[in-house]
């Protein structure tokens, strides 16, 4: 056992295998740090170089490119507010408005330390409980999916600030137009005018640089830009930036939020983006502050990056323990992985233990090469905002269409971006929140997927989703969460004149 | 005036995309397979948004005409000539992407949308500017061409 651990590691420690996997996360963060590229993009991209290597050496830059893109996406969300990499979309709520406070530094530095601490928890749950978790998983039915992705919609309500009504508005405006397009289930068409581009949906990619980062630039014509507060060239870049009580003080933010964006990476299909929200949603919910989330506080970059990051060690837990891909990285992983004559499953960790623990011991290298990394690049993201905004916001318009247009190569995409740049500026000016919308688009889709697909195994009969116990759990959750919130004013109204009477 | 009506018309706009939502979905019953209606969540999202949007609508009016809605004296369009420019330039920019290119509607792109954030404060040094706007797009179409494999479109160059 030692053994195989010992010789896992060696290889992994390699010259080689050091530089490639420092290389793939340079390479992540690049992709992650421009609006529209992703992760997965760079995993396919740089694909075909593995053939010709040994599989360790292969598999080590894939995640050595898993994890920097991730975790590269922070960078754009924090200081332009535009998410890099759908799953940095939460790290934005409070990423820029620390930034225009004269605060990304800070920002940027608890974004990376917690990127990695949250990577290390994520495999630290893969490496111990990986077979145990992807049996717990795969007890999951559509009933249980429905459940789930029900109860983190219900959420909405929480990511409400200031009108409740509202919040569930720009809820179901993000669900409609992720309803474009064809039904997740049975290729039925919806709203789609008899266009053929509208017939594969909107992507999440120019959804959300389009709600954000064109929005942002209409915003910021019609009410001129507001001077950021660093632009006084007097800040001083020291460290992470956080103090070591704001370190310790986020500890409870960093466990909470590892353990809900691990959770979703272990169960296939919800994503990287949703880990993030909900990751930041479960902080908000046990916070002892939750009105300053989203007004610029370390806790809620915390809370996002902790979870995108854990959620990477979560999506390998189906993949190495069942063989089972989670997301499209996890199943470019995959493919790498067959190409080499290696079949991950039970099976794998008996027959391939050493390069199971070489993959592990890769992991952990690329996140420590992540943090050394990011942590010297730190200084030039901050002297980025100081660029003057006539220079800098067309130019990061113009990445935005470059980047939406590389996700499908269709011009439909750049055109997206512009519609929903509109939609989000439309929603600015008559005070609706933008974050339920962004939950809507993302959860939708799979809310209602499971829901038909659970209703068709039932054949039609609702039961099952409150006598299975999971989904009887989570579904009442939900049912409260949207129920509460509604009627607390009244609860309020009727104790108030006990309490005045007592009194 | 648009502080005061501004959630009546919100609710108002919403309605009425609501409802045009609704009505463009298939009758129910049309769409049923292996005993469920899959019409039934985008139904169900409809009608949901049109009761809120109502409740929002009339909640505005209500607060319009009790005169609750208090206006936070901020404006809304500071600079309407910067939004309209801005608006107009970006729309171009889409719409000329694939028929003209990515390297000339870049480079038309940067300058013009460059001019429309700083003609006011007289910041705008058209010098650079152009510099910039005609470097910029080459190096994009570069690195997206050349080493991310991922070719943008030539159009007319």
């Amino acid at each position: 056992m030692y053994d195989t651990i010992l010789a896992g590691m060696a290889q992994a420690f390699s010259i080689e295998c050091i530089l490639l996997i420092a290389s793939g996360v340079t390479i992540g963060i690049i992709f992650g740090a421009i609006p529209g590229l992703t992760a997965s993009m760079a995993l396919i991209l740089c694909l075909p170089l593995t053939f010709t290597m040994t599989p360790i050496n292969g598999v080590s830059l894939l995640c050595g490119l898993f994890i920097g893109g991730i975790s590269g996406g922070l960078i754009p969300a924090i200081l332009l507010k535009i998410p890099g990499t759908p799953g940095s979309v939460a790290t934005l709520f409070d990423g820029y408005p620390m930034a225009m406070k004269g605060q990304a530094h800070k920002a940027l530095g608890a974004g990376i330390l917690f990127s990695f601490l949250g990577t290390l928890f994520g495999i630290a749950v893969l490496v111990f409980c990986a077979p145990m978790l992807a049996e717990f998983a795969l007890r999951f039915t559509p009933f249980e999916y429905f459940a789930v992705t029900f109860f983190a919609l219900t959420l909405i309500a929480s990511l409400s600030s200031g009108s409740m009504l509202k919040g569930f508005i720009s809820g179901l405006i993000g669900i409609a137009f992720g309803m474009i397009g064809m039904s997740p289930v049975g290729g039925i068409q919806r709203f789609t005018a008899g266009t053929v581009e509208l017939q594969g949906g909107f992507e999440m990619v120019p959804f959300l640089v389009g709600l954000f980062a064109v929005s942002e630039l209409f915003h910021n014509c019609a009410q001129g830009f507001i001077p950021l507060a660093m632009d006084n060239g007097k800040v001083v870049l020291r460290g992470f930036g956080i103090s070591l009580k704001e370190f310790v003080g986020n500890l409870k933010t960093y466990g909470v939020s590892s353990t809900v964006g691990t959770i979703i990476g272990i169960l296939p299909g919800i994503g990287v983006s949703t880990a993030s929200i909900m990751g930041y949603l479960a902080a908000k919910k046990t916070s002892k502050h939750p009105e300053k989330f989203g007004t610029g506080i370390v806790d809620g970059i915390v809370a996002s990056e902790s979870a995108n990051n854990a959620c990477i060690g979560g999506a390998l837990v189906p993949l190495l323990a069942l063989g089972i891909p989670g997301d499209t990285v996890a199943a470019i992983l995959l493919g790498a992985l067959v190409m080499n004559n290696l079949q991950p499953g039970p099976l794998l960790f008996m027959t391939q233990g050493t390069l199971v623990y070489g993959i592990f011991t890769s992991l952990v290298i690329a996140s420590f090469c992540m943090l050394v990394i990011e942590l010297f690049l730190i200084r030039f993201f901050t002297r980025l905002i100081q660029t003057p905004k006539n220079i800098l916001m067309p130019l990061v318009i113009v990445m935005c269409m470059v980047g939406a247009f590389g996700v499908n190569n269709r011009a439909f995409d750049v055109w997206s971006v512009l519609l929903f740049g509109g939609l989000g500026y439309a929603l600015h000016v008559f005070k609706f929140p933008l974050q339920p919308a962004v939950l809507g688009f993302i959860l939708g889709n799979i809310v209602e997927m499971n829901f038909y697909r659970a209703l068709m195994a039932s054949k039609g009969d609702y039961l099952p989703f409150i006598t299975r116990p999971i989904s009887a759990f989570f579904v009442i959750i939900g049912v409260l969460f949207i129920v509460y919130p509604l009627v607390r004013p009244l609860l309020f109204k009727l104790r108030k004149p006990r309490i005045q009477s007592e009194s | 005036m648009f502080e005061k009506y501004r959630d009546a018309f919100g609710g108002g706009v919403i309605l009425l995309v609501a409802v045009a939502m609704y009505g463009a979905l298939p009758a129910a019953g049309e769409t049923v397979m292996a005993g469920v209606d899959l019409s039934l969540a985008p139904r169900l999202v409809a009608m949901l948004l049109g009761g809120l949007s109502l409740i929002l609508l009339l909640k505005g009016l209500y607060a319009a005409f009790t005169a609750h809605a208090g206006g936070t004296g901020k404006a809304v369009f500071n600079y309407p000539g910067k939004l309209v420019g801005t608006i107009a330039v970006t729309t171009l920019a889409a719409i000329a992407f694939d028929t003209l290119g990515f390297k000339l509607t870049a480079m038309l792109y940067l300058f013009a949308e460059g001019y429309i954030l700083s003609y006011q404060k007289g910041e705008f040094k058209p010098l650079p500017m152009a510099a910039i706007a005609l470097v910029t797009p080459f190096i994009i179409d570069y690195v997206f061409g050349a080493w991310l494999s991922m070719p943008l479109p030539e159009g007319l160059f």
